[in-house]
């Protein structure tokens, strides 16, 4: 039945999941290895095989199917940069860039540097309250966040925002302004 | 094997309906379940695989669906300055290859290496071929400090220094000499930190990078100890970041100087006002105002780095054509606003002893082809990446607005060039009909043999260098020789 539910899983899971491309998810999670899409697919000739990979894309994922974690997921909002919103589910703990990696919403050149603090990208911006209860930015994240476009007051990176249980319905907004605000 | 078959194809097909490009595999397993497409897509030409050349590519596949995209790129290699500008010690940034090559694997983009255009093939054929041609060059003409001396030996421009570091081939055989004690750097930006941490660093902590060894051995035989940063303005003005700044002053064995002097009242107001848009220069600022005051009294410190503010270089002093000491003109800031605050000389010289200069002022833009694009004050005419109206030719990323910026500005061009074209695309496509995209273009340098490297074969490249890498212990060893790069194609 568990090899079956593998099996039924895996058939829904999106392929860029299943060839690992998701690089930033494993980076952002801290874990040292990473999956290539050869690596995945010359595997899969055989159902077997099949099976056995779906399992180890579960583990990397931390996937489970006890009914106890289906509270550790939150809905949270995104408005892209040509204002259209989508709608998220989040695991709490995950990053930002995470969910957006997770929910496969595709923003173009979101997470450049894979969640390393070493890019702007994955810029966001949040409303105060929110902002408010999140610890104080590392200083790598000041010193990326002084180079992105758009910033405002309430901005932060999406790789070092943390989901919590409190983000239920935020919305995070991405900026839309994509000229060179630095100006000096 | 007829079920086996049959798995693979079913498994193929469900692929084709999760995600529109399929994954290239190194067994084009899934490949030909992929529909052909159509003759009759709009075809887009891409100068340049650098950043901005794959950022705007992404924009373009995501939000067509049929548009074919051909890439360009002058060397055998691509990726530009994330493979021979971003510093070895910033492998994070590199990551953005990742993204990159998800985006070479789509059906819909292919990529010619080992052609400059403007010189292997003029910006006109292009043209008459593609429906959209998008210029990503980046600023390639690198400037000069224009004062006496400055072809003697030992001076070096950034693109040389950098070029040699990073394994860029027409610069492995420069002859540095590390063998004095004291390396000035003209400039202030984050590249002339990266020459300054590349001299200061304690070279095991690059010695699993992807670094030219060669370079990284002489590195190790280093006697540099003093370096001078020199800028032509103020803190304020200072082109670097807080973080690349750090990076040197937080090293355990080096002391940092600078003059107190800068950061009068005007300067320490403005650090007071609440300025987003300026938040970066703040923060930079009073950092530095911070190792002003710090009498750093490092007692295991055997090196220096020295920023000094307000000079212009003004003669390089030299003894047997060896660089030997550099002559500055001292300048004071004149207006009120410390912002927009004027350089004016103080007629005052002061000589820095130097035995390396290396020049970072940075890049100027060239037109690949001065009759057909409009240039003026140093820039390319455009008007959100479009260069010509109607003509289908754009710019994007450095080559469009100067080399100013990091990752995320040439993702942000990109998305702009990127909307502009994809507007025009319809009316272009209706103006120039059906075009052949790289066929003829192709076939000529065939017939001429001229090598071209593809995607594949840039692989082989990549697999080779990460394999040769590995044995040395190293990220990466680059190949050193466009000649070697170009076997990998016959091999």
């Amino acid at each position: 039945m568990y090899v079956t539910r593998c099996l039924l899983r895996s058939l829904s899971l999106k392929s860029s999941e299943m060839c690992g491309l998701s690089n930033a998810k494993v980076q952002s999670h801290g874990q040292m290895f990473k999956t290539t899409s050869t690596q995945s697919l010359n595997s899969i000739t055989e159902p077997i095989n099949l099976i056995k990979m779906t399992s180890r894309c579960f583990s990397k994922r931390n996937f489970h199917f006890s009914p106890e974690l289906k509270n550790n997921k939150v809905n949270i909002k995104f408005v892209d940069r040509y204002g259209k919103l989508h709608e998220a589910k989040a695991t709490v703990g995950d990053t930002l860039l995470d969910v957006v990696i997770d929910n496969d919403l595709n923003f173009e050149s979101y997470g450049v540097c894979e969640g390393t603090i070493s890019c702007s990208t994955c810029h966001v911006i949040l409303d105060q309250a929110t902002f408010d209860k999140l610890e104080e930015p590392l200083m790598d994240e000041y010193d990326m966040l002084d180079l992105a476009c758009g910033l405002t007051d309430t901005s932060r990176l999406g790789c070092q925002v943390h989901v919590t249980r409190e983000m239920e319905g935020v919305t995070f907004t991405l900026p839309i302004e994509i000229t060179d605000a630095r100006g000096v | 094997m007829l079920l086996r078959n049959c798995f693979i194809r079913s498994w193929g097909a469900f692929k084709d309906i999760c995600k529109p490009s399929v994954a290239h595999t190194q067994h084009n397993l899934f490949r030909f379940y992929v529909n052909d497409v159509p003759n009759d897509s709009p075809k887009v030409c891409v100068v340049g695989s650098g950043p901005s050349g794959f950022s705007i590519t992404q924009t373009l596949l995501k939000n067509h669906p049929s548009l074919l995209v051909d890439m360009y790129e002058k060397l055998p290699v691509p990726f530009g300055l994330i493979r021979y500008g971003v510093a070895p010690d910033h492998q994070d940034v590199k990551n953005c290859i990742n993204g990159y090559n998800k985006t070479a694997e789509s059906h819909r983009f292919s990529f010619y290496g080992n052609i400059e255009v403007g010189k292997d093939v003029s910006l006109d054929m292009l043209w008459s071929q593609y429906h959209a041609v998008i210029l990503c060059t980046g600023a390639q003409k690198e400037r000069n400090l224009n004062i006496p001396g400055q072809k003697s030996k030992n001076i070096f421009t950034s693109k040389q220094f950098v070029g040699w570091y990073n394994g860029l081939p027409e610069y492995q055989k420069l002859d540095i000499d590390l063998s004095g004690g004291n390396a000035v750097i003209v400039g202030v930006g984050n590249v002339a930190l990266d020459v300054a941490r590349m001299l200061l660093k304690p070279q095991g902590l690059l010695k699993e990078t992807d670094i030219a060894t060669e370079a990284h051995e002489k590195l190790l035989q280093s006697n540099i100890k003093n370096v001078f940063l020199i800028g032509r303005r103020g803190p304020l003005q200072m082109a670097c970041t807080r973080k690349e700044l750090s990076e040197i002053t937080d090293l355990p064995h080096i002391s940092t100087s600078i003059e107190e002097e800068h950061f009068g009242k005007a300067v320490q107001d403005a650090l007071k006002k609440k300025d987003l848009k300026r938040r970066k220069q703040q923060r930079l600022v009073s950092y530095l105002l911070k190792m002003a005051k710090m009498s750093k009294s490092n007692v295991s410190a055997d090196s220096n780095l020295s920023v000094l503010f307000l000079r212009a270089p003004l003669e390089i002093i030299t003894n047997n054509k060896l660089v030997k000491s550099i002559k500055f003109l001292k300048y004071r800031m004149k207006d009120d606003n410390p912002y927009e605050a004027k350089p004016v000389s103080t007629e005052e010289v002061e000589e820095i002893p130097c035995d390396l200069l290396v020049s970072c002022i940075g890049y100027d833009n060239e037109p690949i082809d001065s009759a057909k694009i409009p240039f003026e004050n140093g820039k390319i005419v455009q008007v959100n990446g479009r260069i010509l109206d109607d003509e289908g030719l754009y710019a994007c990323g450095w080559c469009n607005h100067g080399a100013k910026g990091v990752l995320a500005d040439s993702s942000n061009d990109s998305m702009l060039t990127g909307s502009t074209v994809l507007s025009d695309l319809h009316f272009l496509f209706a103006k120039k009909g059906n075009l052949s995209g790289s066929r003829q273009i192709i076939t000529h340098f065939k017939n001429s043999g001229k090598t071209i490297v593809k995607w594949n074969d840039w692989k082989k490249i990549d697999h080779f260098e990460v394999t040769s890498g590995k044995k040395m212990n190293k990220i990466r060893e680059k190949v050193l020789s466009y000649d070697e790069m170009i076997s990998f194609v016959r091999s």
